[in-house]
């Protein structure tokens, strides 16, 4: 059964439309959701996080509408903000801490066991962390209760390639060995090139490619998702302008 | 719904200890400045009302301080975000801010007066700092207007005016007025009792402007 479904999902916000879209998601994979500024990912990551109510069509995570179930989807899914928000003041161990109370599935050993992994100083005040590591702490918390998803807004934005790098890969790895299912935001690049099973090009609300990334690049010959991207918008283009004369 | 009320329980605690972890030093300072005044009526002084007026200046900063910090902050720093993004619904939220604000502001209130041993200013003091508490967050709750948390401030203006004068024409509104002023145990019951109520409606209205 698929973690996650919508079916001719859609959201208006003031002049801006997003949708239809049409996904899922299985276990154990990840889909990639790629598109420039104000091309939908974040709008679309809310209202699978429950934080937006669809305008119309439906969206189902683990089988629930999640914007009317919130809690129950919370405590089986992990989500990281684009700008993930900390009590600066704390260290990164009190953080932790703070966040476990709301979980009450919470694994403390897999977070020592993270921490670690991440080489983070738990010790240490987050205000005193560097940026990327401040990003794994924001992984980390939403990992510590060990979601069966992932919803992550560009975690890899503005980060250094070699932190984005390892990123990406853990999260590979945590896709294939605890059969997660990982949904990745990004802006247009190749950050997702590597990582993701399936990815959902979108533009301007409009979504542009939905397919496996592999069959893509197949079909047009090219071993970027990003140029197929720009080839894909161009193409759009070029046919509206074409129209309009 | 055991399990509920134990999750319940964890969130409450969890607030509770990140705002007094937060603003123990805030707490500490208005709980000391509070003894000032106290210590000064314990030992008898001939202005016990400059005593008496500082001790509730002091009430009225700690239910503005400890309300505005509680709220306010998260939102401005953005870990209101933080927070709503967890498994917890904006109403459980609200209400979690509320005891804590409570806790906080009970113990900065209690711990000095009650060394006065007068049951009767205890009660007034308690509920002066419980209803301005709550009327402090339940307008940072509801309003993201940076000017919200002053907004009760200015109902205690009207403390200052000839009110009496104003009421002359309405004797029902005079009467009632008169007998606010002559029962001050009887407005510090029901403002311990409509402190909940205020507290629990900010809540639905909170959950109300999230599901919008």
């Amino acid at each position: 059964m698929e973690i996650i479904r919508t079916q001719s999902l859609m959201i208006w916000q003031g002049s801006f439309t997003l949708g239809p879209v049409h996904l899922q998601l299985a276990p154990g994979e990840i889909l990639g959701i790629m598109g420039p500024k104000g091309a939908g990912k974040t709008t679309l990551l809310k209202l699978l996080w429950g934080f937006a109510r669809p305008g119309s069509g439906t969206a189902a995570v683990f089988g629930i509408p999640p914007h009317l179930r919130q809690i129950d989807v919370r405590l089986r899914a992990g989500y990281l903000s684009d700008a993930p928000r900390f009590y600066r003041w704390m260290t990164a161990r009190d953080f932790l801490k703070f966040i476990s109370h709301f979980y009450p599935n919470w694994d403390e050993s897999h977070v020592d066991s993270l921490l670690t992994d991440f080489d983070i100083d738990a010790d240490r005040i987050v205000d005193g962390l560097s940026k990327s590591d401040k990003m794994k702490l924001a992984l980390i918390s939403a990992l510590g209760h060990r979601p069966l998803l992932l919803l992550l807004d560009e975690p890899a934005s503005g980060q250094d390639p070699v932190v984005c790098r390892e990123i990406l890969s853990f999260l590979k790895q945590l896709s294939r060995d605890e059969n997660i299912g990982i949904v990745i935001s990004s802006a247009v690049s190749d950050d997702l090139d590597r990582t993701v099973d399936t990815i959902l090009m979108l533009n301007r609300g409009r979504v542009v490619h939905y397919a496996p990334s592999a069959e893509l690049k197949k079909q047009y010959g090219l071993s970027s998702l990003e140029d197929i991207f720009v080839e894909s918008v161009e193409k759009v283009s070029e046919a509206s302008r074409r129209h309009n004369a | 719904m055991l399990n509920l009320l134990k999750r319940y329980r964890k969130l409450l605690v969890a607030i509770t200890r990140r705002d007094w972890s937060e603003y123990r030093y805030a707490i500490a300072i208005v709980t000391v400045a509070l003894f000032v005044p106290i210590a000064t009526l314990l030992n008898g002084t001939d202005r016990p009302d400059f005593a008496r007026g500082l001790a509730g200046s002091l009430v009225l900063c700690a239910a503005f301080v400890y309300a505005q910090s509680s709220f306010a902050n998260e939102r401005l720093r953005g870990t209101l975000g933080l927070l709503l993004s967890l498994p917890v619904g904006p109403f459980e939220l609200v209400l979690a801010k509320f005891l804590s604000l409570y806790s906080m502001v009970l113990v900065t209130v209690n711990v000095p007066v009650i060394l006065l041993r007068d049951a009767h200013l205890l009660l007034l003091a308690n509920g002066a700092a419980l209803l301005l508490s709550t009327l402090f967050l339940a307008s940072t709750v509801i309003s993201s207007s940076p000017v919200a948390p002053q907004i009760p401030l200015l109902f205690l203006i009207v403390a200052t005016l000839p009110v009496k004068e104003y009421l002359q024409p309405h004797p029902t509104a005079l009467a009632i007025f008169q007998w606010l002023t002559t029962h001050p145990s009887q407005v510090a019951v029901a403002a311990i009792a409509i402190s909940p109520v205020i507290a629990i409606s900010t809540a639905f209205v909170f959950k109300r402007q999230q599901s919008a």
